[in-house]
């Protein structure tokens, strides 16, 4: 009897343990890493759909990326510019605006942004610029795939 | 009691699975490179280094920035938080990431974003603090390439 209460204890701990466990995967080499990089030390035009991950791996069927952007004015001008991130979700095909309409005012004018999505399996993450009147930009991107 | 054991270690082995099912990617990136951890901040933190120096190469590096700041005891005044770095193209560069905060009780500001710097040189973070009230701030700075 008392066996029996013991392994009925320890059956509701597993299955309340079991979500922690799911979360507390950190440490060591595996996800989280940056697995695709952009560094454009100057560009004056905007940048038609670039690949980013040429394809996500083929399976799980839907995994999870984050994408840090940072886009500065380094020489001014009288436009502006934003980024973008294209990629296939559980809905199909998204572009994402992920930093908006920065002026380029001055070359103290910078933006970042760290937005997060699910990515369906063996499809294209890509990222574009839409520039807008004179100016001078700096943009670094990378991409961390998180599971 | 050989059942009872039989189950621990099914769980045991339950739990390892979860952990190990992550292996992907060999990058060194990203990776914490500084932290800052301050409770009871009663006053303006003046350029506090949060890395002394980035490494000598490559030309062009960039960073995450993750700043919390909390009101932990309340009182009549505020705090802001800015980051002083050099970056790889504009030079030296303070911005600010958490704007001013009222110091309610617990109220809470938190920011995520990322930023360019030169090699060899120094990121340090400040808080300009108001009036009365005391602070909990953290700030993690991790390296993306």
């Amino acid at each position: 009897m008392l066996t029996r209460r013991i392994l009925a204890a320890l059956a509701l701990i597993a299955g309340l343990v079991a979500p922690v466990h799911a979360q507390a995967i950190g440490g060591g080499p595996g996800f989280g890493g940056v697995i695709a990089n952009v560094n454009i030390t100057s560009t004056s035009a905007s940048i038609p759909n670039t690949s980013l991950i040429n394809l996500t791996p083929a399976s799980p069927a839907m995994q999870q990326y984050t994408v840090s952007v940072y886009l500065g004015c380094t020489v001014p001008g009288t436009g502006n510019n934003q980024t973008q991130i294209q990629y296939t979700d559980d809905t199909g095909s998204q572009n994402a605006l992920v930093t908006a309409n920065q002026p380029c005012g001055s070359s103290a004018n910078f933006i970042s942004n760290v937005f997060t999505f699910r990515a369906a399996a063996s499809t294209a993450i890509q990222y574009s610029t839409t520039y807008v009147g004179t100016g001078t930009w700096a943009l670094s991107i990378t991409a961390e795939r998180m599971f | 009691m050989r059942l009872l054991a039989a189950l621990l270690l099914a769980l045991s082995l339950t739990g390892h699975a979860h952990g190990q099912a992550i292996g992907q990617s060999q990058s060194v990136f990203p990776a914490v490179v500084a932290n800052a951890n301050v409770t009871g901040s009663v006053a303006s933190i003046t350029n506090q280094t949060l890395l002394a120096s980035t490494p000598p190469s490559p030309p062009s590096q960039y960073y995450r920035l993750s700043v919390y700041m909390e009101c932990t005891t309340a009182g009549t005044g505020t705090n802001l938080l800015t980051l002083t770095r050099v970056d790889d193209i504009l030079g030296s560069l303070t911005a600010t990431y958490i704007p001013s905060l009222a110091c309610t009780a617990n109220n809470l500001d938190r920011n995520v974003r990322t930023i360019r710097v030169a090699p060899s040189s120094a990121i340090t973070f400040s808080t300009t603090y108001a009036a009365t009230g005391t602070w909990a701030i953290a700030v993690t700075l991790e390296r993306l390439y």
